[in-house]
């Protein structure tokens, strides 16, 4: 397991927007499980990233919270997406898109010019 | 604007810590559970189960840390302590404090005291314009006659010889303080003024707002009281 990396920091913000939206509100642990799992278990989210990283989406108003009842009867604190954090959300989302992008070309092979 | 949201939020959280702390630990409570739950679930035997779910998520109290510097504002809230530290020392030592402050106090009192002087005497030039040109010249009598006496009164002779013979100043002019009572209102009432001659504005370079300031006549012997009211 300790061969995973970390998810490392800024891109952390972008894949909690995104699992928000696809996946409605959800709470922390919700979050950090189906980031792995689309990661492909590649990625590994533990607390001391997860939940420092939520809490400065929150203050930054991208996503609010609220405490509530999970399936199986637990108290948990949802999060959900708020409007700034859609908009953030497809703000960052072309960002990443045009960087890898441009890293794609300087790293694809047979390029000539 | 975002950035400024969050510092906002950062400083009411100030006073909310326990509550914010206690959350926290209910939060990462929470996210154990689920995860433990989730093992049992795949067939893990329940301490494998949380072994593997404390593994997992890493140290919490790390994480409370980092939590924690990120949800106030540590370096606002490590000051507070110190100033409070501070004042606890302070009153549980009261002579200590005694001292400490009788010297505060004397040693700003002295520095404004001496401030004020230097500032009205050396620093603030005169509010005239070429200020460097000004001298006050005044008459040191025989030291024979007036020992330690170094100024003296100048006669009005000797002022107008001065006048008269000066090739060192561009003008000379004199002034002679007077305390005037002014009646004729109510109340009569004590103002100072100055007796001057004719050119004293002149050699300051002062013009009055309104009317007009002395003529070389007003001086004239016979020609009447002429005054500047301010």
């Amino acid at each position: 397991m300790s061969e995973k990396p970390d998810v490392w920091q800024g891109t952390l913000s972008v894949m909690v927007l995104k699992t928000l939206q696809t996946m409605g509100p959800l709470h922390g642990y919700g979050i950090a499980r189906r980031i792995e799992q689309t990661s492909g278990d590649l990625l590994s989210v533990n607390y001391g990233t997860l939940y420092p990283s939520l809490l400065k989406l929150e203050q930054e108003g991208y996503i609010a919270s609220e405490w509530g009842v999970s399936d199986n009867n637990r108290k948990a604190k949802y999060y959900k997406l708020t409007r700034a954090g859609r908009k953030q959300l497809e703000r960052e989302s072309r960002e990443w898109e045009q960087t890898t992008a441009i890293l794609a070309r300087f790293l694809s092979p047979g390029e000539k010019s | 604007m975002r950035q400024l949201r969050a510092w906002c939020l950062r400083f009411v959280a100030l006073f909310h810590k326990e509550r914010r702390d206690r959350e926290l630990a209910e939060e990462l409570e929470c996210h154990l559970q689920m995860h433990i739950e989730d093992n049992l679930r795949s067939g893990m035997n329940p301490a494998e189960a949380r072994r593997q779910a404390l593994i997992k998520l890493g140290g919490v109290e790390q994480a409370k840390e980092n939590y924690r510097d990120l949800s106030g504002i540590p370096w606002f809230e490590t000051t507070l302590q110190d100033v409070r530290y501070g004042l606890r020392m302070l009153r549980r030592n009261p002579g200590f404090t005694a001292v400490a402050v009788l010297t505060l106090v004397l040693g700003i009192g002295a520095n404004t005291a001496i401030f004020s002087v230097v500032n009205a005497v050396l620093l603030r030039p005169l509010p005239f314009p070429d200020p460097g040109r000004l001298m006050m010249i005044s008459h040191t009598p025989p030291q024979k006659t007036f020992p330690g006496v170094a100024r003296f009164v100048v006669s009005p002779a000797n002022y107008l010889d001065w006048r008269d013979q000066n090739h060192v100043f561009d003008q000379i002019a004199a002034i002679g303080f007077r305390s005037l009572t002014l009646t004729g209102m109510g109340q009569p009432e004590s103002v100072t003024g100055a007796a001057v001659s004719a050119d004293f504005f002149s050699v300051l370079r002062v013009w009055p707002s309104a009317g007009r300031g002395f003529v070389a006549d007003d001086d004239q012997p016979g020609r009447g009281n002429v005054v500047v009211v301010s």
